[in-house]
């Protein structure tokens, strides 16, 4: 991978969350590719990239939202290295792998999202079950659904095989 | 061997930025904001791009059509409401005190040139700034009634956060029993009612307003329609989850409101 294709790839990301994604909303959630990418560098390019592109795009997304500032950055960073290191234990060409990986971790994003919003901030008129059921599970499951379209996609625009020298 | 220092020397140089951020966050919102402000063009311009490339698709004119008189449906509604909330303030407030009339609000048009990326908070992100006069805590709305509030302000651009989400709260009234309550946002692109007394005749299809308290939002605006109600447990009051009066993530115009 070249870092040139990373970025364009990033930038195409980036634009598709922010200005598109929100006219696929369904039941109030809508898929989030950044979450998807994050996952899908990890597990094929390992932590340092995940750890990266998470960094990047946390950073994106603490800069257009309202969120308390960073609290994008660091669950989605650390999303990147924990995926990163376990995923070589997995078999990541599956699609049920791939498909369960971005499902959980979509998921345990959100709780850390939730916490530490919760934590800082302290007005959440809602609790850990109700924002499980009305947004966390059926925006993940949204997002694992669009990773079968999408990283079909991916690995063939990277031409992944297995063992081979990605960086 | 390399490769794997190099590796771990990444992670160590993300982790010991992101405890840099959280530490410097005050500064980092001035960051944010100018970061927004300086993408405004890039931004706008995409946005009427992709708007373009809708129109181009066939039934292009009748699509537009289409959309002009469901806009103006939908203003005719919005009017239609509130012209009654006003006629029954005129009826009731007459009988008991000499009131004075509801003042009329100005606003200043915008356009929504980006949406939240994060699933957690909901905002808009609007094409006018403190150079056309916009300023934080302006209440924000559309033909069909209440979208938020503003709370980020740059020159040229500035963030609304929309009546869905949880750290919005509003006071607000239920035209029909004048039942007031406080309104936050709720997942799942609700929002819900709290603090409504218990023997309160609260009922699914019961349409709400702004109450006017405090001075962010006006009196008598529309905010949408209960769609369920129940009881808090362990609490003695009643809730209820209330159904926007339009869907926000199709904003495309918004109005604010000078007070």
């Amino acid at each position: 991978m070249n870092r040139y294709s990373f970025y364009i790839i990033s930038i195409a990301a980036f634009l598709i969350q922010l200005l598109l994604l929100d006219h696929i909303k369904i039941a109030g959630a809508k898929p989030d590719l950044l979450v998807l990418l994050v996952v899908f560098f990890a597990i094929f390019f390992g932590p340092g990239i995940g750890a990266e592109a998470g960094f990047i795009y946390g950073l994106f997304k603490d800069i257009y939202s309202l969120d308390l500032f960073g609290v994008n950055i660091v669950p989605l960073s650390l999303l990147g290295i924990i995926t990163g290191v376990l995923s070589p234990k997995l078999f990541r060409e599956s699609r049920l792998t791939q498909l369960l990986l971005v499902f959980i971790s979509s998921v345990l994003y959100m709780i850390i999202h939730y916490f530490v919003s919760s934590l800082i901030l302290k007005i959440s008129y809602a609790t850990l079950p109700e924002y499980l059921t009305g947004l966390i599970l059926p925006s993940s499951f949204y997002t694992a659904m669009l990773s079968l379209i999408l990283f079909p996609v991916l690995i063939n625009r990277y031409r992944l095989k297995e063992n081979a020298e990605y960086l | 061997m390399r490769n794997k220092k190099n590796r771990i020397i990444k992670i160590l140089a993300v982790l010991f930025a992101v405890i840099l951020i959280v530490l410097i966050s005050s500064a980092a919102r001035l960051v944010r904001i100018n970061i927004t402000d300086t993408s405004t063009p890039v931004l706008k311009n995409l946005n009427s791009f992709f708007g373009l490339l809708e129109k181009v698709t066939p039934f292009a004119a009748l699509k537009e059509e289409n959309r002009i008189l469901r806009d103006r449906v939908d203003l005719l509604t919005r009017m239609a409401v509130e012209t009654k909330v006003v006629i029954d303030d005129n009826a009731r407030l007459s009988t008991l005190l000499d009131f004075r009339k509801m003042i009329p609000y100005k606003s200043i048009p915008a356009q929504v040139i980006g949406r939240d990326p994060s699933n957690w908070s909901n905002s808009l992100i609007i094409d006018k700034g403190s150079s056309t006069g916009i300023r934080t805590n302006m209440a924000v709305m559309s033909t069909r009634g209440l979208v938020g509030r503003i709370v980020e302000v740059g020159k040229l651009s500035c963030k609304a956060l929309l009546i869905t989400d949880p750290n919005l709260k509003v006071g607000v009234l239920i035209r029909r029993n004048r039942q007031g309550g406080i309104m936050t946002g709720w997942p799942g692109g609700r929002c819900k009612i709290i603090y409504i007394s218990l023997d309160s005749d609260v009922r699914p299809g019961d349409k709400v307003m702004t109450a006017g308290f405090g001075s962010v939002f006006p009196k008598g605006i529309l905010i949408g329609e209960i769609e369920k109600v129940g009881k808090e447990e362990g609490r003695l009051y009643k809730y209820a989850i209330l159904k926007p009066s339009q869907d926000l993530s199709r904003l495309e115009e918004v109005l604010c409101i000078i007070r």
